[in-house]
């Protein structure tokens, strides 16, 4: 997507040549010669080298000048590190980018390093291209580029942040990014990748080298090590499934599963080894059927909201069922974003059943005793604690304060909700200051970069960064009655965890007692995903959610049955057009041409 | 009738030859047979009847849905144990295919019929018991049936085969070594035993020696070992000439000429002489009557050759197959010289008599002469109506020796012109055969077609799996894809003999397989072995003539 290049200088010609020299200790000017490309003049360019004591350096200020005819490049750190110190004979500087917007990377050449090249591979007749320069050339033949680029970051791969470009080069990630560049306004799409790149390289040096609260941790795989601590520890893992009726047209799915998943690692009789578990739902059956239908039910936003209570409420009555689990991971948030199913128009869901509820040990004591503040019924019916919000709320309070450890996956993260608690907590820690925190935040929402791509462009194979409280309900989105619940809604502790350099990172969800745990838990999710290399998604999740996942030929055996069921209660009305009309409508399916406008039937 | 215990469910696209269905873990095996309950169109097509379908389960595949295939490249690289980590094995799935084999009203399973309505998608599999598959596998007619052995995965169900199809129109038994041809070949013989049934079995390399072993255990049968011996008798005088006609490139006609005449001046009346010293007469009666006539010296020093090179064939091959039937192995063997077939096909085949002509020793050529030979003639008297033998069966082992195909050959092999007759003739006439064979790509296939029953154990070579497929007409893609799997025993037996084809386990009776020729051990051979006198003796003259070389000549 970018354009890059080497601009490859001769030291004597950087320090000692007359204009040169002037613009270096006057101005700052690190010379580029005569061309600098597709770049343009004041184009802003971050800058990166490693300084004496090979700490690397990056500076944000950057910025192309032309100067009596030549070009430079504009970076206080690189020229006071030039004048202290400059070990070799030839500089190189790596350009990339687009017209306005760039990085660069400055490195010290051995010259030897150019004649092992030229060695490697003859047909490069390096000297054609005045390569070792006299002064100074800029690079731009691709065997030239290529045979430079792969050498340096050989040597160097975290000087050229090499792990970002594998990432975004990736096929996986490539569809995704050309999806986002296409979304967002077209004189941003261009840079992007760059701005992209950028940040990131900052982010990620401000938490390996300042980071107090948040930092960056990683570890080296080693199954042998992990498996070793988790022999004989239960994990479960937790994920649902929906099924649909597709002979009966236009029905929404109308049952949900939940599976879990129970192993012990290192257990060796398999009866004893792997538990399965599933609980099936009804999304009619868990409705209460005493709620006054005032309004039109939405049936998309109640599937939602049943999806969202009953995985957390199954893994509550799993872990009540099965108590030796070390872990429960759930395929998805620990905590979703429940603000909006708060049963009003125009997305009215009814509450929960109540005699659904006290199966598991739900009752209006219960509720009320865990959430404060529910908003009563103006017909003095008592506080809402059967509606969805309530229950939710109840349900991710007693989650989030269990004492096992449990922890949400999500494998395609939206938003940026971590982006923005980890740079909250920088601005806390002082690691930032607002300034740059508002200017990132105008950057972040300019590109749209979410926490995916963000982290995906940080972290390394086996990185994380330390969990950090995550605020998943904003009360200003609820209404009024019911923000002191959304107020209580717990906020998790969320990490990003990058188990591939090629493949997105995933979010990590905990409750409290998963912080306490959490070094062993992300090793855990780290490793179970490096058992899926192709897919890099915890393969435990992966078993729930095929588990969990109702097959088509499942759903087509409720269609028969359900569809048995409705003739034989159309027939049992004994009159013959409700039979005719039934047997019409099972007949069909939405996309049948019947359906199609002026077809009658 | 109890249909069985319910295994799994048919499911997805079924036709009225084959269905696929999930089984439930561990309740069947692959060549099980399984009963599917249906409904197809009445025959006035005004309603339906209810039908039991048989199947047999002709694929079985496994997998594991929770089990990924990429985890697996992980684990080999790490070197982890899958349970140690958090990897499922419990819930693996077992899909199969069933041929369906034909439908039989539900209340009179002995009448197969062919289906005509696919099978049902979701109808149960059941696994029926011992009982209802015997009679499905044997039918209802009331004929003579031999055991061959079990069902492969249903040790409880024997597998009977029709024993007139058999030895009325010939079955071929073909396996790599070490598949059980012998065994089952074996198997045949001890149950046409039992009926008396007369066998001439060609043997060799001795696998059938051990029938004589145990005689005891035949008190109504009479097992006798031969060795090849040629006579001349008046009556088939020309046998010399019919050698001269398979081992050499044959006589002209003016040396024809010059045989005639030898053959006359030897009067044969009822003498009765050995092939050798034939020879060596009609040597004697061209020597007799060389005139010294130039024109015909050459013809006569052709005919001298020919009689030559016959009489060192036989002579070498006697003193070889002497030699073997002297080894301490077979020393205690009662090994007669074979009878004249043409004169005395009696002595071969008589009710309740085993004949083994033991043919070790013998090169290719006299084996394959000596083969035709006998059958040539007991053939023959079948054929004449005389009625002087019964009808019998030869068992030819090692058949592609004897019935080559074109590709190998047959002009060097006198046995194929008699085989061919007796494949195509030998029905009519009560003259069966059974033939064993190792490499069936290597037998005459015209020859190989008109066996009626097959017996197929483990084929790995694809030559020999796909020449077995093109000579077997119901044996199907399904089937053929078992047959590099089978163990030792293990095969599928299909043709007229059986209703259809089935995978066994064949019976092994040990007791059948002879010690004196037992599998090759030469280490321990090599362990035990000790010089022979005559090598002792040739040592030991080979030193003192090197003294006696040191000595001057006086």
């Amino acid at each position: 997507m970018d354009k890059s290049f080497f601009v490859l200088a001769r030291k004597r010609w950087i320090l000692e040549e007359p204009p040169n020299e002037k613009a270096r200790t006057k101005w700052n000017y690190y010379p580029l010669g005569e061309s600098v490309e597709h770049l343009n003049k004041d184009c802003t360019v971050l800058v990166r080298f490693r300084d004496a004591d090979q700490d690397l350096i990056t500076d944000a200020d950057g910025r192309i000048v032309e100067y009596k005819g030549l070009y430079y490049l504009r970076s206080k750190k690189l020229c006071m590190f030039l004048s202290t110190y400059m070990p070799e004979r030839f500089m190189v500087a790596f350009f990339e980018g687009t017209p306005g917007n760039a990085r660069c990377v400055v490195q010290p050449l051995d010259p030897t390093w150019i004649e092992l090249i030229a060695e490697d591979d003859p047909t490069l007749r390096l000297h054609v291209y005045d390569v070792p320069p006299r002064d100074v050339t800029t690079i731009t033949a691709t065997p030239i580029l290529s045979a430079f680029y792969r050498n340096l970051t050989d040597n160097d791969p975290e000087l050229f942040s090499v792990h970002v470009s594998r990432f975004l080069d990736s096929p996986h990630i490539l569809t995704p990014l050309f999806a986002h560049v296409l979304s967002i306004r077209s004189d941003h799409s261009v840079d992007f990748v760059i701005q992209l790149k950028k940040i990131a390289e900052q982010i990620r040096g401000l938490l390996k080298n300042h980071g107090k609260s948040v930092r960056l941790h990683g570890f080296q795989t080693s199954h042998l090590d992990l498996w070793a601590q988790m022999q004989g520890r239960p994990v479960a893992f937790l994920d649902g499934g929906v099924a649909r009726i597709p002979s009966i047209a236009r029905l929404e799915p109308l049952a949900l599963r939940v599976g879990v998943y129970t192993v012990v690692p290192g257990e060796t009789r398999v009866d004893e080894r792997e538990k399965w578990f599933m609980q099936p739902y009804v999304v009619g059956d868990i409705a209460d059927p005493k709620h006054a239908i005032t309004e039109f039910t939405d049936r998309k936003r109640l599937l939602e909201a049943a999806r969202y209570t009953l995985e957390p409420l199954t893994a509550l009555y799993s872990l009540d069922q099965n108590d030796a689990a070390a872990f429960l991971l759930i395929h998805g948030p620990l905590v979703n974003q429940f603000a909006m199913y708060d049963e009003g128009e125009p997305n009215f869901i009814p509450a929960l059943d109540p005699a659904f509820l006290e199966q598991f040990g739900i009752t209006q004591a219960a509720v009320t005793g865990t959430v404060q503040d529910l908003p009563t019924d103006p017909k003095g019916a008592g506080p809402f604690w059967k509606h969805f919000m309530a229950v939710y709320t109840h349900v991710m309070k007693l989650i989030h304060g269990h004492p096992k450890a449990i922890a949400g996956v999500v494998e395609r993260v939206a938003g940026r909700s971590v982006t923005k608690a980890v740079l909250s907590t920088m601005e806390k820690d002082r690691v930032i200051n607002a300034t740059y925190r508002k200017r990132i935040d105008e950057i972040l929402d300019r590109y749209d970069i979410s926490d995916d791509f963000l982290f995906g462009c940080i972290l390394r194979s086996g990185e994380y960064i330390t969990p950090i409280p995550v605020r998943k309900n904003l009360e200003r989105r609820a209404r009024d009655r019911w923000k002191p619940v959304v107020r209580q809604l717990p906020s998790p502790s969320a990490t990003m965890l990058k188990t591939t350099d090629t493949m997105f990172p995933f979010r990590i969800e905990m409750n409290l007692a998963a912080v306490n745990q959490a070094q062993l838990l992300i090793k855990l999710i780290y490793h179970t995903a490096r058992l899926l290399p192709r897919y890099g998604f915890p393969v435990g999740l992966d078993i729930a959610d095929k588990y969990a996942k109702v097959p088509d030929w499942i759903s087509r055996g409720i269609s028969g049955e359900m569809s048995a069921s409705v003739i034989r209660r159309a027939i049992r009305t004994g009159d013959p057009h409700v039979v005719a009309q039934v047997r019409q409508l099972l007949a069909k399916t939405p996309r049948d041409f019947f359906f199609r406008p002026g077809v009658e039937f | 009738m109890s249909l069985g215990i319910h295994i799994g469910t048919v499911v997805g696209n079924t036709s009225p030859q084959e269905f696929r269905f999930f089984l439930k873990s561990f309740t069947a095996k692959l060549g099980d047979l399984v009963a599917v309950r249906m409904e197809i169109p009445s025959a006035d097509g005004k309603g339906k009847d209810p039908v039991l379908v048989w199947g047999r389960i002709v694929e079985l595949g496994r997998f594991n849905p929770f089990l990924p295939v990429e985890a697996g490249q992980e684990l080999a690289q790490e070197g982890l144990n899958l349970l140690d980590t958090v990897l499922s094995l419990s819930r693996d799935q077992v899909e199969g295919k069933v041929l369906v084999l034909g439908q039989t009203p539900v209340d009179d399973i002995g009448r197969l019929r062919p289906l005509s309505y696919p099978v049902s998608p979701g109808a149960e599999v059941k696994r029926p018991p011992a009982a209802s598959v015997k009679t499905i596998l044997t039918g209802d007619k009331p004929v003579h049936r031999l055991r061959l052995g079990t069902l492969i995965g249903r040790p409880d169900v024997e597998v009977r085969i029709n024993t007139n199809v058999i030895v009325a129109r010939h079955m071929a038994i073909l396996a790599m070594t070490g598949g059980g041809k012998t065994v089952a070949a074996r198997r045949i013989i001890k149950e046409l035993l039992e009926v008396q049934y007369p066998l001439v079995i060609l043997d060799p390399h001795g696998d059938y020696l051990g029938l004589w072993e145990q005689r005891e255990g035949f008190p109504k049968n009479s097992i006798h070992l031969f060795y090849p011996s040629l006579t001349v008798r008046e009556e088939n005088l020309d046998l010399v000439g019919y050698l001269i006609a398979q081992m050499t490139q044959g006589f002209t006609d003016p040396q024809k000429e010059k045989y005639r005449e030898a053959l006359e001046r030897i009067d044969l009346r009822n003498k009765e002489v050995g092939v050798v010293p034939f020879i060596e007469k009609l040597l004697q009666k061209l020597e007799d009557s060389s005139s010294g006539d130039r024109r015909t010296a050459p013809t006569i020093r052709a005919v001298k050759r020919g009689f030559r090179l016959v009489r060192s064939y036989v002579e070498a091959m006697e003193k070889s197959n002497e030699r073997l039937r002297r080894q301490a192995a077979l020393q205690d063997f009662p090994f007669k010289a074979m009878p004249d077939p043409s004169i005395r096909p009696e002595g071969f085949v008589r009710p309740g008599q085993a004949s083994i002509v033991y043919l070790g020793g013998y090169d290719h050529l006299t084996q394959s002469t000596i083969v035709a030979v006998i059958l040539k003639e007991l053939f023959e008297h079948r054929a004449s109506m005389r009625n002087q033998i019964p009808p019998f069966l030869a068992v030819v082992e090692e058949a592609h020796n004897f019935i080559p195909s074109r590709g190998e050959g047959q002009a060097g092999t006198p046995s194929v012109e008699i085989i061919k007759k007796v494949i195509t003739e030998g029905r009519k006439f009560g003259t069966g055969l059974l033939l064993v064979s190792q490499r069936p790509s290597r037998l005459d296939e015209t020859a190989l077609s008109q066996c009626n029953t097959f017996l197929i154990f483990r084929l790995v070579n694809p030559r020999d799996q796909s020449f077995v497929e093109k000579v077997m007409e119901n044996l199907s893609k399904a089937d053929s894809r078992l047959l590099p799997g089978f163990g030792p025993g293990q095969g599928i037996v299909s043709g007229q003999a059986v209703r259809f084809p089935l995978v066994i386990k064949v019976d092994f009776d040990r007791e059948l397989q002879t010690q004196a020729i037992g599998d090759e051990n030469f280490l321990e051979a090599t362990k035990k072995w000790q010089e022979s006198p005559e090598a002792k003796a040739a040592d030991r003259t080979d030193n003192l003539l090197q003294e006696l070389d040191g000595i001057e000549d006086v």
